[in-house]
């Protein structure tokens, strides 16, 4: 095996593909996509200078590949739709819920449903700073942003998060307060 | 709405106790698909040269008559309506006169673009022995000696490992046989270059496994880049690293040969060669190829096989697998002896996969397997190989009998 794959398959494999994943939410797609990471990284890596940590260039390419996988998959027309905001989700088919997630309580599965509804730019800069864990100036240097792009864009995110979390919750509630 | 005030503090919260989602696949299998997905994104790179290689040569054969009105204005109108068949003839005259490299490189090119459309090899010659392996397999050896001789083609790029099948008269020692053979090679009627017997002593040194090799004083193995290198793997190829690890030189009796670039030599190591791609060349007005494997190694047999996809230009190899081979290949896999290939559901391998197959099963060879499996291959069989069975490996590439008339004696 390449040995350059090796080393970034033990460092950074299953937090590229956890990224991924939340960006696209299926699994086999998350695979697929993983490996295109690899394909450009492996093409690429000669190349690459040092002037970010391998991270943070490791998860540009990350976001690169899904950026494209979106411009790609969709046609241009749902790629609009989703740019201009409609509640495109709703209408979007049901994923199964992968088993890591449907042993979750409640409040999760849905903060993992409400995530579909935020825009591209607000969903790479939840994923990279609440599951990654990354900092403001890692994230800024992953999506190329200014700091202050990151800052406020992660701050509309969790805002409206916020707002679709009690939306949810509203319509949750009725059918389980017939019950008592 | 008063239950539900979360505090943005609470959705951060939320957001960090998202599941930490695993990738289950091993790395192996990562990097087996991978190696596969890799070279199918470059798709269209080279589709586009091949379509247009494909159209200009269509051009080509429509516009031939004319084209060889323009090349020998004597010969006009009677000669063009032989068409393609002309053309062809013209090509080999053309070749053989073509004494400065450029008019070589040119004829090159021809040729390459001619056989990127296989089935025009028909044309070339006769396609009588298009069905036959090339390669060497157990039951071909019925009381043949094997002995494998790398022998340069016409313009000393390659080295082409021809297996040739000889009859001891008994008692020979496996050096004595190689010796002999060595006199009786017919390189020039195979296509290759004339290069055996070598100019040169040769000994064998059973216990130590080296060779000695002395040459007179007015060799011709130094002069020049090509033929110094050429010599080198020539001896490297041909002599079996079972039984030769070292080769010394001398010269008439003194230590070292004198080659060109590289100085005085005294020794060479001879290495395991493995782990390589095998390409098919066209010897001249031969609708057959030679399966020759290219100098790099790889790590995998899958990186091997990708790079047997595209022709290798720069040394006249032609791709040994069809680009459809790209897209009906599954997956690859295998156990200590067995190489599986897995085809798609519905696939079919074109007509003329003899020999792609034959360069599959000795790149296999080389990579040390024993045998490969085709799984969902249709046709059932190609040439004489049955593909619901395990397929034994070849034992060498190339075959070439010799009845020769200095063993006719027996």
């Amino acid at each position: 095996m390449d040995s350059v794959f090796d080393i970034l398959y033990q460092k950074y494999h299953q937090d590229l593909y956890r990224f991924l994943f939340y960006m696209v939410k299926n699994k086999e797609l998350a695979e697929d996509l993983v490996q295109e990471v690899y394909i450009r990284v492996l093409k690429a890596y000669d190349r690459f200078e040092g002037k970010s940590s391998e991270k943070t260039w490791l998860f540009s390419i990350a976001k690169n590949v899904a950026i494209d996988h979106f411009r790609k998959q969709k046609g241009w027309k749902q790629w609009l739709l989703e740019k201009l905001d409609f509640s495109a989700a709703q209408v979007r088919d049901q994923m199964p819920l992968p088993e890591e997630l449907a042993q979750q309580k409640e409040t999760i599965q849905r903060m993992y449903e409400c995530l579909d509804q935020c825009t591209v730019d607000q969903k790479m800069v939840i994923i990279l700073r609440y599951i990654h864990e990354l900092s403001i100036s890692e994230t800024a240097e992953v999506l190329s942003w200014t700091e202050s792009k990151v800052k406020t864009t992660q701050h509309r995110a969790i805002k409206a998060l916020k707002k679709l979390m009690e939306a949810t919750e509203k319509e949750v509630m009725p059918s389980e307060k017939v019950r008592p | 709405m008063k239950k539900s005030d979360l505090s943005e503090k609470q959705i951060e919260n939320l957001l960090r106790d998202l599941p930490k989602v695993t990738d289950k696949r091993s790395p192996e299998e990562i990097y087996q698909n991978l190696s596969v997905k890799r070279t199918r994104k470059r798709l269209p790179g080279w589709l586009v040269p091949s379509v247009a290689a494909s159209a200009a040569l269509i051009l080509l054969l429509i516009l031939s008559p004319s084209l060889s009105g323009w090349q020998n204005s004597a010969s006009n109108s009677e000669k063009a309506e032989s068409g393609a068949e002309l053309a062809k003839t013209e090509m080999k005259e053309e070749s053989q006169d073509a004494g400065d490299s450029v008019s070589r490189n040119n004829q090159m090119k021809f040729s390459n673009d001619d056989s990127a459309v296989e089935p025009n090899s028909e044309m070339q010659d006769g396609p009588l022995e298009q069905d036959q392996p090339t390669a060497v397999y157990s039951e071909d050896i019925n009381g043949y000696n094997v002995l494998t001789y790398a022998i340069p083609e016409p313009n000393a790029q390659i080295a082409v490992p021809i297996t040739v099948l000889v009859h001891s008269k008994g008692g020979e020692t496996w050096f004595e046989l190689f010796e002999q053979t060595m006199k009786t090679l017919q390189e020039e009627k195979w296509g290759l270059a004339d290069y055996f017997p070598l100019n040169a002593q040769l000994s064998y040194i059973e216990e130590t496994e080296e060779v000695h090799v002395d040459v007179p004083a007015d060799h011709q193995y130094g002069s020049g880049s090509a033929s110094e290198t050429a010599f080198e793997r020539i001896l490297a190829q041909s002599l079996p690293y079972e039984r030769v690890k070292k080769i010394n030189f001398s010269t008439e009796g003194q230590k070292g040969i004198e080659l060109g670039n590289t100085g005085n030599v005294t020794e060479l190591q001879i290495k395991d060669r493995k782990r390589h791609a095998y390409y098919f060349y066209y010897p001249e007005g031969n609708a057959n190829p030679y399966i020759v494997p290219a100098e790099e190694s790889y790590d995998t047999v899958a990186e091997a096989l990708q790079q047997m996809l595209k022709d290798r230009k720069e040394l006249g190899l032609k791709a040994s697998l069809p680009e459809q081979f790209r897209d009906d290949l599954v997956s690859l896999s295998h156990d200590e002896k067995v190489l599986l290939i897995k085809l798609a559901d519905g696939s079919r391998l074109p007509g003329d996969f003899l020999h792609s197959l034959e360069a599959i099963m000795l790149t296999a060879k080389n990579f040390g397997f024993e045998a490969v499996r085709l799984e969902n291959a249709a046709p059932d069989s190609i040439g004489p190989f049955d593909l619901s069975e395990v397929l034994p490996l070849p034992v060498g590439p190339n075959k070439k009998i010799i009845e020769g008339e200095k063993e006719v004696g027996e």
